[in-house]
């Protein structure tokens, strides 16, 4: 059975969807450029009129706009998203070739960030007043006013310039094919980035959590009457997890704004990258497509922090509560 | 003596001091950037092409021979202002949805935090994308699309703000004693959230600093003539990958000082004066 708090966050993911594909639609529509321009560039205006029209015509963009939207989400549901303008290609086969490397590149950072947070935390959090707990805070400040390119830059030059240990873009080398080991390598220096950049935050998070948790009436309680410390702990990183969660769940999208710029960086053939790409070129219908795809992407990722905390907090799991 | 006594005694009124004026020194090291620096940011010098920081140029000539030093001053001008005129837009937008959300409360409170939750989970780097791919460049642009990308966590603290003090007595005497609306929301509810506002608007500059650098990074930001920070690092990793360090590596530690000098000063002031969240 299906609790009544998550019927209500999927009710959101959908709600958030349909203003992701409204909002990039909207917006692109109201661009200059079409299909012509797309293809040919400058040159679009030595076309003759009727020439021009007869290729928007093949396009579809000489519908009204509210026909035009209905036509592509429905389109889109049906997982037709199109045909790019500037490769000629289906738009869904595009993004199914970035989908994978985008995935791999979000997952391992996000899993390195969970795991470095939570235990940088519990133990800045658990010794109040010791260096650790005070380098923590200044040390999550002083990353998150870093951007994460240009700690990026200098990665690269380190790594990539000088030490000349580690690529400095693409998701494979064309001399040695991509095996694993090399698609490894190229993994470093993009998730290095990524977690440094933003384990600070979290693991500060989750330390203020914690601190708050101990001070709390109930482990004072527990404390007096002798309970152990072990035990005790469990039970402070448990009730600190849930906002931790939730916070997880609120800052994913800022997260994959963060990964745009890094797959930019690094030459990642992504999601992200193609969408810069294709925002540069005006190539609409990829850029709707990429757009639509990080958006379910972000949505299904919330969903998954949802049942993560409903199974840490067992008051969302009864009915008809908040 | 005592208040001097005072002032160093407190620790965070001694951060404010200290991290308020590496913020002013770069502030008016931008604003002064004529007198400051002996080139001009635009001049292009295609004998003097990546050279090294020496006595000529301080800090060395980018790949079309520009001065970095001065550029990074006179990007200091466009980085900075982008970052405040947004943070206005955004600071109005969000008090007005947010008050109006926490003074009227019921079911419009409820349908419109529904809104806000949905605008918070679409990535708002990916909204700009798609607004800039139509307006294309432009330092206005630019302003207008990080203040309207930008409102939510001000119309967060507002309405939160608002919510709480409607339910104070001096509120409620008010009301009984028949003081419009609006006067109300004037002299006690925005009022007494300008703190939290205040504070909320600094870390919203930081935020927008760090979206202009990124997004003209992804040369999608100010348009390339102009010199803004983020300018300045869209090429510099090819220029690092030739050996040319210091053009990527000075405008980024300036952005780094002025984000950090504006985090840490946010920071001060959320502890002064005990605002929760932000």
């Amino acid at each position: 059975m299906i609790s009544s708090f998550l019927m209500k966050r999927l009710l959101q993911g959908v709600m958030v969807l349909a203003l992701v594909s409204i909002i990039s639609f909207a917006v692109i529509n109201a661009a200059p450029g079409d299909p012509a321009l797309a293809l040919f560039g400058n040159d679009a205006q030595r076309l003759a009129p009727s020439e021009r029209a007869r290729i928007n015509h093949i396009y579809g963009v000489d519908e009204p706009v509210m026909v035009r939207y209905f036509k592509w989400a429905n389109q889109m549901l049906h997982g037709d998203m199109g045909v790019s303008y500037r490769e000629g290609r289906k738009v869904v086969q595009i993004l199914g070739e970035r989908l994978p490397n985008t995935i791999l590149l979000f997952s391992c950072s996000i899993l390195l960030i969970v795991a470095f947070s939570i235990a940088l935390g519990v133990r800045g959090g658990l010794c109040e007043g010791s260096i650790w707990d005070r380098g923590l805070s200044a040390f999550s400040i002083v990353f998150s006013s870093i951007p994460a390119f240009w700690f990026g830059i200098l990665c690269i030059l380190l790594f990539s310039v000088n030490l000349g240990v580690l690529p400095s873009s693409g998701t494979q080398s064309l001399r040695e094919g991509g095996g694993m080991a090399d698609r490894l390598r190229h993994l470093v220096l993009p998730v290095l980035v990524m977690v440094t950049t933003h384990v600070g935050l979290y693991a500060r998070f989750i330390q203020e959590k914690i601190k708050d948790e101990s001070k709390s009436y109930y482990v004072r309680v527990a404390r007096a009457n002798g309970l152990k410390e072990g035990f005790l702990v469990k039970g402070i990183l448990k009730n600190a997890l849930i906002p931790y969660v939730n916070y997880l769940g609120i800052t994913i999208p800022g997260f994959f704004g963060g990964s745009i710029v890094i797959e930019s960086l690094f030459s990642w053939s992504g999601l992200g990258q193609l969408s810069v790409k294709a925002a540069v070129t005006r190539d609409y219908p990829l850029l709707m497509g990429a757009l639509m795809v990080t958006g379910i992407i972000v949505v299904v990722s919330i969903l998954i922090t949802d049942i993560a905390s409903m199974a840490l907090n067992p008051g969302l799991r009864r009915d008809g509560s908040k | 003596m005592k208040r001097m006594k005072k002032f160093i005694k407190d620790k965070n009124t001694r951060r404010i001091f200290l991290w308020g004026s590496i913020l002013t020194v770069i502030i008016l090291m931008s604003v002064f950037a004529n007198l400051l620096s002996a080139h001009n940011p635009t001049e292009v010098d295609l004998k003097n092409v990546f050279s090294p920081p020496g006595p000529e140029n301080l800090l060395g000539t980018d790949g079309m021979g520009r001065d970095v030093f001065s550029r990074i001053l006179y990007g200091g001008r466009i980085s900075l202002s982008v970052s405040v005129l947004s943070v206005a837009i955004s600071t109005s937008v969000g008090i007005a949805f947010g008050g109006v959300s926490g003074y009227l409360g019921g079911w419009l409170d409820s349908a419109m935090m529904r809104i806000l939750d949905a605008f918070l989970a679409v990535p708002t780097l990916i909204v700009m994308l798609a607004l800039q791919a139509i307006v294309k460049g432009g330092v206005f642009s630019m302003i207008l699309i990080i203040g309207l990308t930008g409102w939510m966590s001000t119309a967060r603290i507002v309405r939160s703000q608002f919510a709480e003090l409607k339910q104070k007595e001096f509120v409620k005497a008010a009301r009984v004693l028949g003081m419009p609306g609006w006067k109300i929301i004037m002299t006690h509810l925005l009022r007494n959230s300008l703190s939290g506002i205040f504070v909320i608007a600094v870390f919203n500059c930081a935020n927008a600093v760090f979206t202009e650098v990124s997004l003209s990074f992804l040369g999608m930001g100010i348009p390339p003539h102009i010199p803004s920070w983020g300018n300045m690092l869209n090429n510099a990793q090819n220029a690092i990958l030739t050996g040319a360090w210091w053009v990527g590596v000075f405008p980024g530690l300036m952005i780094v000082m002025s984000l950090l000098s504006i985090n840490f000063l946010g920071e001060a002031l959320k502890r002064k004066y005990g605002i929760q969240g932000g």
